[in-house]
C-alpha cells in the first residue's frame, strides 16, 4: 500500500470519521426511543365483530380477497353458513398465521372451513410486509406470545431480533419519527382548522387512495413482493425451519379446521392468460399434494378462462364492477367445501 | 448489485482492502477489472460478454484508425455502427418495432408486431457512448490509441461508475488508470463524508419522495393541487436519486485512489434552460454537445439552423434516456425551452429574461423544468395530456390542502437538498482556498459532525422501502 505522506494527524483524522460512522449506533441502544410500535394492542374489538357473527366459515386475506368477494352478496348466497372475514390489506402470511391463531382458533363453536387467499409464493417467504407500519398492523392481530413467531419470520428476512441489521437500524424510532413528519405535514395543510381538521385532513387522504381512484395501468408495487428474486428459492418447502405451514396445519388440526389455500389468479395478460414458468408450476404441485397430505384443499382459480384482463382494475386487484360476477363464480368453485350447502337459489344478477 | 445493498458493501469492502495490498498498478489493475466484471455480471453474467464485445470492438477499431491512416473512416464507421447496433437492439427494437405496428394500424393494417423483449442490459447507454467517444477522440486525433486491452476494458467498466455514470472521458478517466495510485488519508476522508451524503440523499430523500410520486401517479384522475405537488415530489426525486449515485459513485473512486467527474452542481439553482443543462447530468450534456451539436454545426451557423441543431440534440437526449414516446416529448419540450429562451434573448434589451430579477428567473425555470418532469414519469401520452389539461380552478379547498401535505412532507425530507446550494457556497468561500478536501482539525471537527449529521439521519429517517436507482433504466 502506497501513502500519500501526510501528518499521521490526518491518519488520526479518517480513523475518527470511521469511529462515528461505526459507533454512532452505540448511542441508539436498540431498546431506546419512543417504544410505540411494541405497544400497539390486539385488536379485541375486531375479534368481537368475527366473533358475534358465529361463523362456521372463515376468510382470511389481503386486497385479494376484499377486492374479489362482494361480502354483503356472498354473505347472502352462502346461507345457511354464517361467513366470517378477517382481510387487511398488504399482509401476508404470517400475519393470516396470527388472523388463524388469535381470531379463528378462539371461537367458539369452531369454525369448520378456512378459506385463506394468497398469491404465488406467499406461504415460503414469511418475512414479507413485516417492516414499519406493516409491522404496526400485524401487531393488531398478535398476543404478546407471538413475538417468537414473528421473530422467526423476520429472521428469515435477514431481520434478526438483536442482530448487526436490526441495531443499526432501530425501527421503532424510525417509525415515530416518520408519523411526526406525516403529522406535521398535515398540521401545515390543515392550518386554521385545528384539530378537527388534522382527522378530516387525515379521513379524505385515506378516501383519495381508496382502490377504485387508482389506475389500471400502474404497475402495483405490493404484487412485487410476491414475485421471487433472482437467486431465491422456488422450490415448495413446507419445513417448519422455513416458514409457517406446518404451523397452519397444526392449529387447524388442533380445532378440526380444513384450511383452503385460495390461490388467486393474478393480472392476465391481453388473451386472458398468466404466464408461469415451469418452477412455479412445479412449486404449486408440491403446495397442493402438500396440502392434500395434510387433509385440506388447495384451489387454484389460475386457468380459469372467464377471470378477463377487463375484470381487473390496477395490478392484481379486481374493479368494482367485476365483484358481483366474481363473487358468483367464487360460490360456484367453493360451494363443494361449504359445511352447509347453500339453501336459497341463487339470487340473479 | 445495487450500492445500498449489504451485498455491496461487504463486495466493496473486500475489493478496498485487497486492493490497497496490492502494490503495483498492474495488479491492482487486473484486480480491479475482475472485480468490475463481478459486479457487472452479479444479476446476469450474459452481460459480460456484450460489454467486452463493445470494448473490443472499440479498443481493435482505434489502434487500426492509427494504424491504417487510409481506413480511418472504415473503422470508426465500424465502430459507431457495432455500439449503436446493440444499443438499438436492446435498448430500441421493441419501441419502433410497436410503434410502426400501432403506426400501420391507422391505415387500416392490423398486425402484431415482432418483439425481442430481452432485458435492458444495466447501464448499456452509458458505456455505449463513453466507449464510442473514445473512438472518435481518436479519430479527431485528440487522444492516442492505447495498446492495453485490459485497461481499456477497466476504463469502461469500472465499477463505481458504471451502472449510472458519469460519463467519463478517456483523456480523464483511462489517463489515471495509467497512472500509480496512492491512498491519500485526506482524501479517502472526503470521500467518505461524501458517500454518507450519497446513501443519505438516495435512502432519506429520494425514496421518501418516492413514496409520495408512487401515491400521486397511481390515481386515476388527481386533482391540480395533488398533481403537482407529485410532480415537485418527483423533482426531488430524481435529483436526489441521481445525484446520490453519482456521489456514491464519486466517493467509492475516491477511496481506490481515481476522480471522477462532476455531474450535477445545483440545478435547481439554474436561471435559464440552458443554465439548467449545464448543472444536470453534466457528462451527458457535455457529451452531447461535443459529439452531436457542435458536430452538426453548433452554434456558429445561421440562427434558424442552430435551432435545428438544439433541437435534433434534445431528442435524442430524450431517446437516449428512453425508449418511449414521453422520453421523445421530454427531450423536445426541453429542446424548445431552449430555442425560445435564446430567442427572448435576443428581444430588445428592455425585454430580455436577463432584466428579470434573479430569483424570478429561478423560479421560472424551476417550473419549466418541473413540467418537464410531468413528461419524463408519465409514460401514459394520454394520461399526460389529461394532466396538461387540469384546470386549476376547479379545484377544491380540499384538494389544495391535499397537495399542500404532499408538498410539505416532500419537503421536510428534501430540506438538506435545498440548503446544500448555500452550504456548498460557504464552502467555497471559507475551505476551497486550503484545498477541496479540506484539511486541520478545524475542518475534521466540521466533517464528524457532518458525517454524524448524516449517518443519525440515514438511520432514522430512511423510507421503509428503497427502490433501484432510477437511472438503472436507462
Amino acid at each position: 500500500m502506497k501513502f500519500q505522506s501526510r501528518p499521521r494527524a490526518e491518519l488520526v483524522q479518517l480513523l475518527l470519521l470511521g469511529g462515528v460512522v461505526l459507533g454512532l449506533p452505540f448511542l441508539l441502544s436498540s431498546g431506546a426511543g419512543p417504544d410505540s410500535i411494541k405497544s400497539v394492542a390486539f385488536d379485541q374489538e375486531r375479534y368481537d365483530k368475527v366473533a358475534r357473527r358465529h361463523p362456521n366459515v372463515v376468510m382470511i386475506g389481503n386486497s385479494m380477497l376484499n377486492t374479489r368477494v362482494d361480502k354483503p352478496l356472498f354473505n347472502e348466497l352462502a346461507q345457511p353458513n354464517s361467513i366470517g372475514y378477517v382481510a387487511e390489506g398488504g399482509t401476508r402470511s404470517t400475519v393470516w398465521y396470527f388472523n388463524l391463531k388469535n381470531f379463528v382458533v378462539p371461537l367458539e363453536p369452531s369454525p369448520k372451513v378456512v378459506f385463506i387467499f394468497y398469491r404465488d409464493y406467499d406461504f415460503t417467504a414469511p418475512w414479507l410486509h413485516l417492516e414499519g407500519d406493516r409491522l404496526e398492523t400485524a401487531r393488531t392481530f398478535m398476543k404478546p406470545e407471538d413475538e417468537e413467531v414473528l421473530a422467526f419470520a423476520r429472521k428469515l428476512g435477514g431481520v434478526a431480533p438483536g442482530s448487526a441489521l436490526d441495531f443499526y437500524l432501530p425501527e421503532q424510532i424510525t417509525l415515530d419519527l416518520r408519523r411526526r413528519i406525516s403529522g406535521l405535514a398535515i398540521d401545515i395543510a390543515a392550518v386554521g382548522q385545528g384539530k378537527a381538521g388534522d382527522d378530516l385532513m387525515q379521513k379524505h387522504l385515506n378516501g383519495l387512495f381508496d382502490f377504485q381512484n387508482l389506475r389500471s395501468d400502474v404497475f402495483d408495487a405490493g404484487a412485487a413482493g410476491n414475485d421471487i428474486l433472482p437467486g431465491e428459492s422456488k422450490l415448495f418447502i413446507a419445513d417448519p425451519g422455513e416458514n409457517l405451514l406446518e404451523r397452519f396445519h397444526a392449529l387447524a388440526e388442533s380445532r378440526k379446521i380444513q384450511l383452503i389455500f385460495y390461490r388467486v389468479k393474478r393480472r392476465p395478460d391481453e388473451n386472458n392468460e398468466v404466464i408461469q414458468d415451469a418452477e412455479l408450476r412445479a412449486y404449486t404441485a408440491s403446495f397442493k399434494a402438500w396440502a392434500e397430505s395434510k387433509g385440506h384443499v388447495l384451489l387454484d382459480e389460475t386457468e380459469d378462462p372467464r377471470l378477463t384482463l377487463s375484470m381487473y382494475h390496477d395490478g392484481d386487484h379486481l374493479g368494482k364492477n367485476a365483484m358481483e360476477t366474481y363473487t358468483r363464480m367464487f360460490l360456484e368453485r367453493v360451494k363443494p367445501w361449504l359445511p352447509l350447502p347453500p339453501a336459497s337459489p341463487e339470487r340473479k344478477p | 448489485m445495487v450500492f445500498q445493498s449489504l451485498t455491496f458493501l461487504q463486495f466493496f469492502a473486500l475489493v478496498l482492502a485487497f486492493y490497497w495490498l496490492l502494490r503495483e498498478r498492474r495488479a491492482q489493475n487486473w484486480f480491479l477489472l475482475a472485480a468490475s466484471l463481478v459486479f457487472y455480471g452479479w444479476v446476469n453474467p450474459w452481460w459480460v460478454l456484450l460489454i467486452l464485445t463493445t470494448c473490443v470492438v472499440d479498443f481493435t477499431a482505434a489502434r487500426f484508425l492509427t494504424d491504417r491512416p487510409q481506413q480511418r473512416k472504415r473503422w470508426l464507421v465500424l465502430s459507431l455502427v457495432t455500439n449503436f447496433a446493440i444499443l438499438c437492439v436492446y435498448k430500441y427494437f421493441d419501441f419502433f418495432s410497436t410503434s410502426v405496428a400501432q403506426m400501420l394500424e391507422q391505415f387500416g393494417i392490423v398486425g402484431h408486431p415482432f418483439l425481442l423483449k430481452v432485458a435492458l442490459p444495466a447501464g448499456i447507454s452509458f458505456y455505449t457512448f463513453q466507449s464510442a467517444s473514445y473512438v472518435v477522440d481518436v479519430y479527431r486525433k485528440q487522444m492516442e490509441a492505447r495498446r492495453s486491452l485490459p485497461e481499456y476494458i477497466l476504463f469502461v467498466s469500472f465499477f463505481p461508475h458504471l451502472v449510472a455514470g458519469p460519463i467519463q472521458r478517456a483523456n480523464f478517466l483511462l489517463t489515471q488508470i495509467e497512472l500509480p495510485r496512492v491512498f491519500d488519508a485526506r482524501i479517502a476522508r472526503n470521500a467518505l463524508v461524501l458517500i454518507l451524503w450519497g446513501f443519505f440523499k438516495k435512502l432519506v430523500i429520494a425514496d421518501n419522495a418516492a413514496m409520495v410520486v408512487g401515491k400521486v401517479f397511481s390515481l386515476d384522475e388527481p386533482s391540480f393541487p395533488v398533481l403537482w405537488a407529485g410532480v415537485f415530489a418527483f423533482g426531488v426525486q430524481i435529483y436526489a436519486d441521481f445525484s446520490a449515485y453519482t456521489d456514491i459513485a464519486r466517493g467509492i473512486s475516491r477511496l481506490l485512489g481515481f476522480e471522477l467527474c462532476r455531474n450535477f452542481d445545483h440545478p435547481y439553482s439554474a436561471e435559464s434552460p440552458q443554465d439548467f443543462w449545464r448543472r444536470w447530468h453534466i457528462s451527458l450534456s457535455n457529451w452531447f454537445r461535443d459529439y452531436v451539436y457542435i458536430p452538426l454545426g453548433g452554434s456558429r451557423c445561421s440562427l434558424l439552423r442552430q435551432c435545428r441543431n438544439i433541437l435534433i440534440t434534445f431528442l435524442l437526449s430524450g431517446l437516449w434516456h428512453g425508449a418511449a414516446w414521453n422520453f421523445v416529448l421530454w427531450g423536445a419540450w426541453h429542446g424548445a425551452l431552449l430555442v425560445l429562451w435564446m430567442l427572448w434573448d435576443k428581444a430588445p434589451e428592455a425585454f430580455r429574461p436577463g432584466r428579470l430579477p434573479k430569483p424570478l428567473r429561478i423560479i421560472l425555470t424551476f417550473i419549466l423544468v418541473h413540467i418537464g418532469w410531468l413528461m419524463f414519469r408519465e409514460n401514459s401520452v394520454d394520461h399526460l395530456l389529461r394532466h396538461l389539461s387540469l384546470n386549476p380552478f376547479t379545484a377544491d379547498a380540499t384538494q389544495w390542502r391535499m397537495g399542500l401535505f404532499f408538498a410539505a412532507q416532500t419537503f421536510i425530507y428534501a430540506f438538506p437538498l435545498y440548503l446544500h446550494p448555500a452550504v456548498d457556497r460557504w464552502l467555497d468561500r471559507h475551505a476551497a482556498a486550503q484545498s477541496e478536501h479540506f484539511p486541520g482539525w478545524r475542518w475534521t471537527w466540521a466533517c464528524l459532525g457532518m458525517a454524524a449529521a448524516l449517518y443519525l439521519g440515514l438511520i432514522l429517517l430512511r423510507s421503509p422501502s428503497s427502490s433501484d436507482f432510477i437511472y438503472f433504466q436507462f
